[in-house]
């Protein structure tokens, strides 16, 4: 855990964008609570009301890579509402947070400049 | 979830690398299972399969590209020590640590660095990679399909112990050279004493009975077999005990055996149904056991076997088969001998069975599929056929891109890349390809061999048992990796040894190696078109004869022809006058049901399946001597009006030809101008049938000819008797129906209905119309041409694409001589006949070749052909110009595009 730590530190998080669909829908799910593969999903499925769904194959991948480069961590155990899960719970890390900032900093200056040349999102109603 | 798609998950699983399956494998799994499921729309197949093609993707990226957006990839990393890599922005480079040397590397990393490597080449094209994975799963996928049937059907052991060793043994007639399907049980019996290499000797046959259980009855399929037969399969039975001798005693108490799914559905897998009775065919019988699950005797239809027991002993009539299992001294090569030398002497047995017998041995499997092995192995080739030229197709894409790659090999060989590295590297890449063809195949064979299967259960013995095995999938693994070799072969070897000079200098066009290369992939066409000519030959005979086959003229309009085949349970219809009662009530009844034009009896209805055939003597020869022989229908007289006949010569029979009367006759035309030639048939008599069946008739008429039983059997002579005066095949009669015009199917329940009301024992069995049974008979050729048919095409499609392809490259290649050409005066027109003219000599020399092939070949398929010659000049005549005008539109395409050339820009493409 510490040699991650240390490496996480280490680590540029810029170097990690532009994140992908995937891993950027994982990280916000977890930024709610910790939650297992199915769960992950199932909150991806509710915030975009249904749009996103993402295949078994492409979520663990994603799940897979975002563990291995330390922007989300395993829980050791479930948490205990749900002791008797058989399912790995994931949390987002210090790290995946950063790097979640960083992507949303990005994101701000893409949607800054298409405002500016006239391409706000129009708002309901109008 | 199905065998198959637990065995495709964990296939997919063996991609992922190996810290991921041990971390999150089972989950994974777990939430594939849960998606696949059926309640989340885990039945719709394109929903599954992306879930699944989603997964194999993941594991390939996971696998292949560590790097993603997330990290580089391992090299590199090595490349750049400090972690952070150039500025390449995490994609990996397009080329390869080429300069490892063997021994450096562990070859496990090489091995995985080369796959990497070539699945980022694929992924880079992925309209490229996609065309040919297309087509190597079309031919891997078909390949497999027609494989998994032909090794169910024919490979699979039959379920006994050491099954080689069970044999059949036949009558081989040495007088009129006949060998019978069948015999009597006498013979039977003859035999069993006669030879020494076989032990538990007997014979069986297959029945359909009436079952009665409870209040139920059923029309039930089982087998008749002596007690040595059930011996020698030496499968015993899983309660109870098998059949003995005492069983087989003529006047035993009757006994049965039931099968598993029988007792578990019928008897509820009940210990108590041992010694309890049933009612078989209004006749009571004993269970003594029930064979365990998975038995089958002889194939997979019967459900229940009964012992000889009350079967007739000296019937004349051959319809048994024999069963003995090899002594365990004894050799086949040792039997072979001893079967050979064996006869029989039969001095009265039944008819065509008499005189000497020799003997003719065959295993049971060979008995079993004996029919449709040919035509599955002809299936086999085929569809290997269509597989070679879908190789083909995808070498040639290899080559047409090895060529824009020659830069890049030049390179890595001056800097110093080996040439079996170039070899091994190259070859991964089309071993790579043809593995994810042979998954992508894997699916399609999936619905292929559904299909074929459900096609296929009608006629071909142990087709509907299984379906993709671990058999099948092992061989669509094997078959993928000979294709890898197979299509990167050519390419590899060629890349493998660039011209350095010329490769470097990219200027290639006009340079020998280049055209040497050339050569190559227009050798490969011609053989592709060759492949195809052959095969749609041999499929355009099919078509042509299926269509003969099906606008056959029966004599008839068979179109609202209602057959009514009744089970009448011989205990309580013995006397043939209760039968009469029977069919005259029905009749009387059936004839009031509106939409009903006329009802006749009949003994075997048109198509049904069974006739009777007996032998004519005139008057004059003697007794043992036939002048020929007839089918004969024993018919009421509204037979005639029912299929439209009208007398040529004479009258019908009518009403009043009935018992006490003199037996009278009506005769087709070939009778009549078989054993008549001088024209005077009526009045006319002679002797129907043999021994005590004799009987003299008179003609009192003459009918066209007509086809009833089967279309591909030429028309013999037939006697018409009237069922008033012959009540010998009553019992097993059917009734025919004239419906009026498109009311049959409205009145079909009706029938049903009508024959419950005079007696409720009575089932009715069989297709309901004549136009049903004749599609019956035609369903084993409609297979057999549709999926032939099937292979022509798409190996006529495949072809195109490739004389397309080799083209087309073609044009690309000499863009520059075409500029010139056109620079120095040629017109449009000119080039554009300039590239066809090339296009169709390559097509011609295949065209030859296929002819000869198509020549060679179609022989093979000479039994199946109808009323056609295997060289039927029409057939090939179509089939050529079919493929010249194919190849026409291939190379035109490409010619047009070279005609539009522009001079200029064609020259400064540099």
């Amino acid at each position: 855990m510490d040699k991650r730590e240390d490496q996480e530190a280490q680590r540029q998080p810029e170097r990690f964008l532009p994140l992908p669909q995937a891993a950027l829908n994982i990280l916000l799910a977890l930024l709610e609570e910790e939650a297992h593969g199915l769960g992950i999903r199932k909150a991806i499925e509710e915030r975009t009301g249904g749009e996103v769904r993402m295949r078994a194959g492409t979520l663990y991948e994603a799940l897979h890579r975002l563990d291995r480069d330390g922007l989300i961590a395993e829980l050791e155990e479930p948490p205990s509402d749900q002791a008797t899960s058989r399912w790995r719970y994931y949390r987002i890390t210090a790290f995946g947070r950063q790097v979640l900032r960083a992507e949303m900093k990005r994101l701000d200056a893409i949607v800054a400049y298409a405002k500016s040349h006239d391409m706000a999102p129009e708002s309901e109603g109008s | 979830m199905g065998r198959l798609t637990r065995l495709c998950m964990s296939l997919i699983l063996a991609v992922y690398p190996s810290d991921f399956r041990s971390r999150r494998g089972d989950e994974l799994l777990r939430l594939l299972r849960y998606d696949l499921a059926p309640s989340q729309g885990g039945l719709q197949p394109l929903s599954s399969l992306a879930t699944l093609a989603d997964a194999l993707w993941a594991g390939l990226r996971l696998r292949f590209l560590p790097g993603w957006t997330l990290r580089r990839p391992a090299h590199s990393q090595a490349l750049a020590p400090d972690g952070r890599g150039g500025d390449s922005g995490g994609r990996p480079p397009s080329v390869p640590p080429f300069t490892s040397q063997p021994g450096s590397a562990n070859m496990f990393d090489q091995i995985r660095q080369d796959l990497a490597y070539a699945f980022r080449n694929l992924i880079r094209r992925p309209g490229w990679t996609l065309a040919a994975l297309a087509t190597l799963a079309l031919g891997i996928g078909a390949t497999t399909s027609v494989f998994s049937l032909v090794n169910d059907v024919l490979l699979r052991p039959l379920p006994y112990p050491q099954a080689e060793r069970l044999v059949e043994l036949r009558a081989y007639i040495i007088e009129g050279n006949r060998l019978r399907g069948s015999v009597s049980y006498p013979v039977c019996r003859m035999m069993g004493e006669a030879q020494e290499a076989l032990e538990d000797f007997g014979c069986y046959t297959t029945t359909t009975q009436t079952l009665k259980i409870d209040q139920g009855a059923e029309r039930i399929r089982g087998g008749i077999a002596s007690w040595e037969v059930m011996e020698a399969l030496r499968v015993p039975p899983l309660k109870g005990r098998a059949f003995g001798p005492e069983d087989d005693e003529p006047d035993a108490q009757r006994v049965m055996l039931l099968s598993f799914g029988l007792w578990q559905e019928r008897f509820g897998a009940s210990d108590d149904v041992i010694g309890q009775t049933i009612r078989l065919a209004e006749r009571p019988f004993t269970v003594i056991g029930v064979m365990p699950e998975g038995f089958v005797f002889p194939d997979e239809g019967p459900r229940y076997w009964i012992s000889l027991a009350g079967l007739p002993r000296t019937d004349h009539t051959h319809y048994l088969s024999t069963l003995g299992r090899l002594k365990p001294d004894w050799t086949p090569q040792r039997a072979e001998a001893h079967f050979d030398a064996l006869r029989l002497d039969v001095p009265t047995g039944a008819p065509g069975e008499t005189g000497e017998i020799a003997v003719r041995h065959f295993t049971l499997l060979e008995t079993l599929v004996g029919e449709v092995r040919p035509q599955l192995w002809i299936f086999l080739s085929a569809v290997a056929a269509v597989l070679l030229i879908a190789c083909i197709n995808v070498a040639n894409l290899l080559l047409s891109r090895m060529a824009g790659r020659t830069r890049e090999m030049a390179l890595r060989s001056a800097l110093g890349a080996g040439r079996r590295r170039l070899l091994i590297q190259m070859l991964s890449e089309s071993t790579l390809l043809a593995l994810l063809g042979g998954a992508a195949g894997l699916v399609l064979a999936l619905v292929l061999s559904t299909t074929l299967r459900s096609m296929a259960a009608a006629y071909v013995p142990r087709s509907h048992l299984l379906g993709l095995d671990n058999t099948a999938l092992l061989f669509a693994a094997a078959l993928s990796l000979l294709v890898g070799m197979l299509i990167g072969l050519l390419p590899a070897l060629r890349a493998s040894r660039p011209d350095l000079s010329d490769g470097l200098r990219e200027s290639a066009r006009g340079s020998a190696g280049s055209r040497r290369h050339h050569r190559l992939r227009a050798g490969l066409v011609v053989a592709q078109v060759a492949l195809a000519m052959t095969l749609l030959i041999n499929a355009g005979l099919l078509v042509r004869s299926f269509q003969r086959l099906a606008s056959t003229d029966v004599g008839f309009k068979t179109a609202d022809l209602i057959t009514v085949q009744p089970a009448l349970p011989m205990a309580r219809y013995r006397e043939e006058a209760a039968a009469l009662e029977f069919f005259r009530q029905t009749m009387s009844r059936l004839e009031v049901l509106p939409g009903v034009e006329s009802v006749a009896l009949a003994a075997t209805l048109p198509f049904a399946g069974g006739h009777i055939g007996e032998g004519i003597r005139l008057e004059g020869t003697p007794a043992e001597e036939e002048d020929a022989l007839a089918d004969v229908q024993v018919v009421s007289p509204e037979f005639f009006p029912v299929l439209g006949l009208s007398p040529l010569q004479g009258r019908l029979l009518t009403p009043r030809d009935r018992e006490g009367t003199p037996v009278v006759v009506v005769v087709n035309e070939t009778l009549a101008r078989q054993l008549f030639p001088q024209g005077q048939a009526v009045g006319q008599r002679f002797t129907l049938g043999s021994y005590e069946r004799s009987r003299q008739v008179e003609i009192v008429g003459v009918v066209p000819d007509t086809k009833l039983y089967r279309l591909t059997r030429e028309i013999r002579p037939m006697v018409y008797e009237s069922a008033l005066q012959n009540r010998m095949s009553l019992q097993y009669s059917g009734m025919l129906l004239r419906a009026a015009p498109g009311a049959a199917s409205a009145l079909i329940p009706q029938v049903r209905e009508t024959l419950q009301s005079v007696d409720a024992s009575v089932p009715m069995i069989g297709r309901a119309t004549v136009d049903e049974h004749l599609s019956g008979r035609l369903s084993n050729a409609r297979f057999r041409t549709l999926l032939l048919g099937a292979f022509g095409i798409t190996a006529l499609l495949l072809a195109m694409i490739g004389v397309y392809g080799v083209m087309a490259y073609g044009v690309t290649r000499r863009i520059q001589e075409i500029g010139v050409r056109m620079a120095l005066g040629a017109r449009r027109g000119q080039i554009l006949t300039w590239v066809i003219r090339r296009g169709l000599l390559l097509t011609s020399l295949g065209l030859a070749l296929g002819l000869g092939g198509a020549l060679a070949t179609s022989h093979l398929l000479e039994s199946y052909l109808h009323q056609l010659s295997s060289h039927d000049q029409f057939t090939y005549a179509a089939a050529v110009s079919v493929l010249f005008l194919a190849a026409l539109l291939a190379a035109f395409l490409p010619a047009r595009r070279a005609s539009r050339t522009d001079p200029m820009e064609a020259l400064r493409c540099e």
